[in-house]
């Protein structure tokens, strides 16, 4: 099966429109940017992300007035993930001061309201502990009179059965009810009992917390924005080392700018939440471009090397239409990979994923119709310049043809 | 052109074995470790314990902590004021008055008689001169630290905060707790498997010192700082300190706060003590019971002897939580009560037990995974990998016909290669690098496609298959390296400027990308041998 088969299309033709409307994509992100901005998320912006999981349909509002009520400023509450997991997103402002424990805060105050049996004391709350203090709780009851047995190691024992229990909680994202939890595959009689006598199943567990403070918020940026700058200055320098050449080296740099910025302006457009994770799909998508153009790149240089004479405009039109096919596999196979992340990775790795996508849409276009076809820009400018000002070294270098004969 | 075909194919043999073998071998010792794997375990359970899990996927708390090495080094100060006021009483030098040590040091308001050079003797003689520097201006005196004593009390205090840091989660029973110094003042701690963050905060964050100290004839309790100070006639005397405390109504269950103007120096520490455990104060309530070394109870013997019928201030944390009255002389024993849940009392005997930090300790970053996120994130991403590899085998095998086949064993090969790799260096799994394996699979086809379409193309020049199969995989070469680099590159970046996860998804990436340079250029090539090298004359290929 092929999808191309020696094609000759006059994709050099096209430079005009494509450079046209490359330029408008950019001023578009450009005003999205500014206009709307980007949607930093917890690592770079300080402050707190908390999700919980509700045992039934959450109440935003009511959520808000009780964090509020425990004078924890929120910014925003909203739903999370998948609708029948009930759960909970909300975010808390940077303090100005280090070391306010939101999470614990933010949970007191829902226990207080929405449970307040939870905080009596002795009354165990099996989807607010973990499997630590589930075994030690077990060990001191010792539902299974194990202390009697001497074959029994009744801290490992207890260890096992509580780690059951809270795997089987993990399983359902919580228990709905202390039924639920005696209902464990592999508990005795004597554990459920237990378990319905002594513990309770609270409304809500805590699911993930993600806390910033001004200091690690600041180091973060800095890290994130030194990482982008450190990987373009490699690819520049990567791109002149291989190619030894200004014209290919701009044009690739131009491509790279133009694939993270109109991909910057999508993020913007859809309001992905710029995190840690993101930044690195980001340098993994500078990569992924200039890899694109390199292969196109290798094929001009390869075809430069041959003794047949042919304007450069030519060579690089034919070099475009050779590689084409791979181009385009190639990136639309890793496209397909990273939409099975996009629709099946789950919530958190969902904004890389976009990124990507985007990212592989853009870089592909720019290697076929903005990276190669710069270059014969970038030659024609030059030869102009040359001939404007006579004293000026000529343009063609590395026995690349003279620019004249590429008009 | 026949190429040999026999070492090549032991080489991809023992790479193949080699990887499954790593794979195994640390999913059997992750399991050994465990105390609650059964002894046999199942191949299935190896097989999902060959990767060391991130804190993302196993749950678990990543902490960064910042030491406030200040308090140590107002400690220091304040010991070695105490000093230079003993030393200045045995030879008679009427220095002034000593004011609160701080960070920096303190500072003397010099008394009338005295000659700032006699201080200035005094300071050097009884203080360590590299240590600590002074000068003066006007009446004033100050008594600083040297820079590189400074520097030292602050990397004492950071290594004495992660050895105690170490102890509490020794005591807490975490499995393979991760506690490291960062820089001069940081400490990250990263405890997987946690997974009641609450509890583990307060063990860790809880500074845990104790106090015992004599509560002022006129000490309180007060109902506001400015009522405690009224009360000295608007300045508490410097010998003194207002602390707040706990109000005595334990009947009200409600904790207000009230203020006690207690001895500064106090009279016996946390230093002196030799065990702490779960008591019952006098209503039944969970308290902590302490027991003092010989030492301190020598102390604590004498101060309570010389101050009986006065209140005894049990000062936890900055904090007064209880104030007796001193009816006889205690040696050896106390008990701290404050109404505390029984989790608490534990927490807090646990925290004494393990000594009390040097310094107040507070968290910069904190990020928690419960257990059913970690669950969910691999779940999704096993499945999100298993289906883009699916596609990807399909497209493939539907584009390139046996040459795809060849390609999908080559990424087979190559997902086998990194998952034995990362076990083998024991490379911790996170979220991102699930989707760096992910995105590993759609650009390791990447180099097969490059050489697929090279030989396409020069079958359509005219060559003939197995020549075009040798210039295809030649010419090839030189891309795949290229296209490689740039991503590595990129990769690499990521490795020095990421933290945790986004090292992993760097690490993923790299390995994953090697490995595709290996099975694209060599094993596909050798499959291709294999098939086509024996053969004579080959007429088509199936590409």
């Amino acid at each position: 099966m092929r999808l191309f088969r020696s094609t000759n299309i006059d994709f050099l033709g096209l430079t005009k429109a494509c450079i046209t409307g490359s330029l408008a994509l950019i001023a578009l992100a450009t005003v999205l940017l500014f206009a709307k901005g980007l949607n930093w998320g917890v690592d770079f912006t300080g402050g707190a992300q908390v999700v919980y999981a509700f045992s039934a349909k959450p109440d935003e509002g009511q959520i808000r007035k009780i964090v509020e009520g425990a004078k924890v400023p929120i910014t925003s509450v909203q739903r999370y993930d998948k609708v029948e997991k009930n759960q909970v997103l909300l975010r808390v402002p940077m303090e100005k001061k280090e070391g306010r424990d939101i999470s614990s805060e933010v949970s007191k105050a829902l226990t207080t309201t929405l449970f307040p049996k939870g905080l009596e004391a002795g009354v165990f709350d099996l989807n607010l502990n973990g499997a630590d203090g589930l075994a030690k709780k077990l060990q001191q009851a010792d539902p299974e009179k194990m202390s009697a047995r001497a074959d029994a190691n009744p801290v490992i024992e207890y260890e096992r059965i509580a780690e059951a229990i809270i795997s089987a909680r993990s399983e359902k994202g919580l228990f709905h009810s202390i039924d639920e939890a005696a209902a464990t595959p592999g508990l005795s009689p004597a554990v459920s009992e237990w378990l319905k006598s002594s513990t309770v199943a609270g409304p809500f567990t805590l699911i993930s917390t993600e806390s910033v403070g001004p200091q690690v918020g600041k180091d973060l940026r800095k890290k994130g924005l030194l990482a982008v700058l450190f990987s373009w200055a490699a690819m520049l320098a990567y791109i002149a080392f291989r190619f030894r050449s200004a014209s290919f080296g701009t044009a690739a740099v131009v491509a790279l700018i133009h694939d993270s910025w109109i991909t910057l302006g999508l993020c913007s457009l859809f309001g992905v939440e710029i995190s840690l994770t993101v930044v690195a799909a980001f340098l993994t998508l500078i990569g992924y471009s200039v890899n694109d153009t390199v292969v196109v790149y290798d094929r001009i240089r390869e075809n430069l090397q041959k003794p047949k004479k042919e304007p450069l405009a030519l060579l690089v039109n034919r070099s475009i239409n050779e590689t084409l096919s791979r181009t385009v596999i190639t990136s639309g196979l890793t496209f397909l990979v990273v939409l099975s992340l996009f629709f099946l990775g789950g919530e958190v790795l969902r904004p890389f994923a976009f990124v990507l996508l985007a990212g592989i849409i853009v870089g592909t276009y720019s290697s076929i119709f903005i990276a190669a076809p710069l270059v014969i820009v970038w030659e024609n400018w030059r030869s102009k310049k040359a001939a404007s000002s006579p004293a000026a070294a000529p343009a063609a270098k590395g026995g690349k043809p003279a620019p004249a004969k590429s008009r | 052109m026949k190429r040999p075909t026999g070492w090549r194919l032991a080489v991809t043999l023992v790479v193949l074995i080699g990887s499954v073998a790593a794979y195994v071998y640390r999913g059997r010792e992750a399991l050994k470790k465990s105390p609650t794997a059964p002894p046999n375990p199942a191949i299935g359970d190896v097989l999902k314990n060959g990767l060391k899990l991130g804190l993302d996927l196993r749950g678990g708390i990543h902490l960064v902590m910042q030491v406030k090495a200040e308090d140590a080094l107002r400690a220091e100060a304040s010991d070695a004021a105490e000093h230079l006021k003993t030393e200045a009483g045995k030879r008679g030098v009427a220095i002034g008055t000593v004011n609160p040590a701080t960070g920096e040091g303190f500072t003397i308001t010099l008394g009338d008689a005295v000659s700032p050079a006699a201080v200035s003797d005094l300071v050097k003689t009884a203080l360590s001169p590299t240590d600590w520097q002074s000068d003066q201006s006007g009446r004033e005196m100050r008594v600083t630290f040297r820079e590189p004593a400074r520097m030292e009390i602050e990397a004492q205090t950071l290594r004495q905060a992660v050895e105690t840091i170490r102890n509490r989660v020794d005591a807490l029973g975490v499995a393979e707790p991760s506690i490291q110094p960062q820089g001069n003042d940081r400490i990250v701690i990263q405890l997987p498997g946690v997974d009641d963050p609450a509890r583990v905060k307060d063990i860790i964050g809880t500074t845990g010192l104790l106090e015992l100290k004599i509560v002022d004839l006129k000490g309180g309790p007060y109902s506001s700082p400015e009522a405690a100070s009224a009360a000295y006639g608007g300045a508490i005397p410097a010998n003194l300190e207002l602390v707040e405390g706990n109000s005595e109504d334990t009947e009200a269950r409600t904790r207000t706060t009230v203020y006690y103007v207690l001895d500064r120096a106090a009279a016996v520490t946390g230093r002196d003590l030799k065990n702490a455990r779960v008591g019952q104060d006098k209503f039944n309530q969970p308290a902590v019971e302490f027991f003092l070394n010989a030492q301190g109870a020598e102390k604590f013997g004498r101060v309570t002897g010389d101050n009986i019928g006065r209140q005894l201030a049990i000062v936890l944390d900055k904090r007064v939580q209880s104030a007796p009255n001193i009816k006889g002389q205690i040696t050896d024993n106390g008990i701290i009560e404050g109404n505390f849940t029984a989790e608490r009392a534990d927490a807090l005997s646990l925290v004494l037990r393990s000594g009390a930090l040097p310094a107040q300790l507070v968290t910069l970053e904190e990020r928690t995974v419960g257990p059913s996120l970690g669950l969910d994130s691999i779940k999704q991403g096993v499945l999100a990998s298993i289906v883009g590899m699916l596609l990807v085998f399909v497209a493939v095998a539907l584009y390139y016909r046996f040459a795809g086949v060849n390609a999908i064993l080559a990424l087979i090969l190559n997902s086998i290669i990194l998952l034995g790799a990362m076990a083998w260096i024991n490379a911790t799994l996170t979220l991102p690098g699930i989707a760096g394996f992910i995105l590993t699979i759609g650009m390791a086809v990447d180099a097969n496609v490059l050489i697929f379409e090279r030989v396409r193309e020069e079958m359509d020049g005219g060559k003939a298959p197995k020549t075009a199969i040798d210039i295809g995989f030649k010419k090839a070469f030189g891309t795949i390296i290229d296209t490689n680099a740039t991503t590595i590159a990129a990769a690499a970046f990521l490795f020095q400027f990421g933290t945790g996860p986004v090292k992993g998804f760097a690490v993923t990436l790299v390995i994953g990308l090697v490995a595709s340079v290996f099975t694209a250029v060599f094993v596909s090539r050798l499959l291709f041998d294999l098939v086509y090298g024996s053969k004579e004359k080959v007429e088509t290929l199936s590409i």
